[in-house]
């Protein structure tokens, strides 16, 4: 038996055919160190992944709020019973009374769920990526000035057409494939004298700007502030995808005057 | 009408499975407030759906099964639907991990938590999702393959391509960091 075909039953042993004998190549990777070496490394990479992301427990208020609402939706449900009336109605009264104060408190403290969840934690993400990136010393994918590369080494890895904006008085360091959201996002880093700037463009539904608080309006759609994290975060839109600078050291101002000069 | 037996059933075994749920969102999303999100949108689902679950045995499967669905909804609403394709794991596809010359347990120890959830979130979401299934919450190809609803063989050669990006991204890491020279991935 070769390396390949003893690499191929063991690492597919919990999916052969009932007819091979992994026996064999068990045989084959105990006499042969490169079988051996090459399963251990992936072992270690199985550990590494163990060690590094380890099981985190739901947060205890997460698991009240799911019950509370599956207690509210459970009550919202008619109850057919051979209760007597009297307990029917107190049963009745306390559910809905616990249903509009749970209604109440969702409204109160969020009004449109998705949206506003949605948006903050977007804000978030990306003033978290800028921070992380520029810890690590801008470690970038691909450091480049050169445009043409750069959307050229993204369409590979993005599933939208990608066209880096002139941003003026800014020079263009590399870019980088970053995940928020759980999508593919692309971060290019900038620098203006020593201060550092991200541009992330996103695919326009990853983000809903619907909430989020318009600051200039001159361009036709609008362009929308956040700031999390110590950085000033703003967003705009342009052929369905959303474009977004960050920076820790200037202003929502200093960064929309870069995007009007473009 | 949900009679009270079946809803104390139901809240015992969220209860019992809320962690793993919450686990596998977590490494999906890449963020709390995302993997929050997930688990509650999820479990609410489950909860209307608790009728459809026929052996409590396999609760597991089950909640992760909707978990994952949601997660697949949710992100890939607006892309178009990819054609789905189910691989066997081959000696050809073996044949491109190669035997790494570098110190691999030495130096990936550098890596921190980040960087491996970094790497895992730039997976292709077929692949994250069986190596986070595997990898990180024990489960059996058996399981996988019934949680995604595909073949045995799909899940070990997804397992195996998502282990090798994998791979791939986190030597990028260490590259970045200069635990390693160039020319030693040569
Ligand atoms: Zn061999």
């Amino acid at each position: 038996m070769n390396c390949l075909t003893a690499r191929k039953i063991i690492l597919n042993r919990e999916a052969n055919d009932i007819n091979v004998d992994i026996s064999v190549a068990q045989l084959h990777v105990n006499n042969c160190p490169d079988c051996q070496l090459f399963l251990s490394q992936l072992e270690n990479l199985k550990h590494i992944l163990k060690t590094r992301l380890m099981n985190q427990p739901a947060p205890a208020i997460l698991r009240e709020k799911i019950l509370a609402l599956i207690t509210a939706e459970r009550l919202c449900n008619p109850v057919v019973s051979k209760r007597t009336y009297f307990k029917r109605r107190i049963l009745v009264g306390a559910g809905t009374a616990a249903v509009i104060s749970i209604l109440l408190l969702m409204i109160y403290q969020n009004p449109f769920q998705r949206k506003i969840e949605y948006a903050n934690p977007a804000v978030r993400a990306l003033a978290q990526d800028h921070i992380a990136s520029k810890l690590r010393g801008n470690s970038l994918d691909l450091q480049t000035s050169d445009t043409a590369e750069l959307e050229h080494w993204f369409s590979l890895r993005v599933d939208f057409a990608v066209r880096i904006p002139t941003l003026n008085n800014l020079s263009l360091l590399g870019g980088r494939l970053c995940v928020i959201n759980g999508e593919r996002v692309v971060s290019l880093a900038f620098q203006k004298q020593s201060v550092s700037i991200s541009l992330f463009i996103v695919d326009g539904d990853v983000i809903d700007l619907s909430r989020m608080r318009v600051v200039d309006a001159r361009n036709r759609q609008g362009i929308y502030h956040g700031d999390a994290k110590g950085c000033n975060v703003i967003l705009w839109q342009e052929k369905g995808l959303i474009f977004s600078l960050v920076s820790e050291d200037m202003n929502e101002h200093e960064l929309i005057e870069l995007v009007a000069k473009s | 009408m949900i009679p009270f037996e079946s809803y104390r059933q139901f809240e015992h075994l969220l209860i019992e499975h809320l962690n793993i749920m919450y686990a596998t969102a977590l490494r999906l999303t890449g963020f709390k407030e995302g993997a929050e999100d997930l688990v509650q949108e999820s479990s609410l689902k489950a909860f209307r759906k608790f009728g459809q679950l026929r052996d409590v045995n396999k609760a597991k499967g089950w909640f992760l099964q909707i978990l994952l669905n949601t997660f697949r909804d949710r992100y890939r609403k607006k892309k178009r639907k990819a054609e789905v394709v189910y691989v066997e794991l081959t000696e050809e596809l073996v044949a491109f991990a190669s035997i790494k010359a570098y110190d691999q347990e030495k130096i990936f120890n550098y890596l921190v938590e980040g960087e491996v959830q970094g790497a895992l979130s730039k997976l292709p979401s077929e692949f994250r999702s069986v190596v986070i299934l595997c990898d990180l919450q024990d489960c059996s190809y058996q399981e996988i393959a019934d949680i995604l609803q595909c073949p045995l063989g799909t899940v070990a050669s997804r397992l195996f391509r998502g282990r090798e990006l994998l791979r791939e991204y986190l030597e990028g890491y260490v590259k970045n960091r200069g635990l390693l020279e160039l020319n030693d991935f040569e």
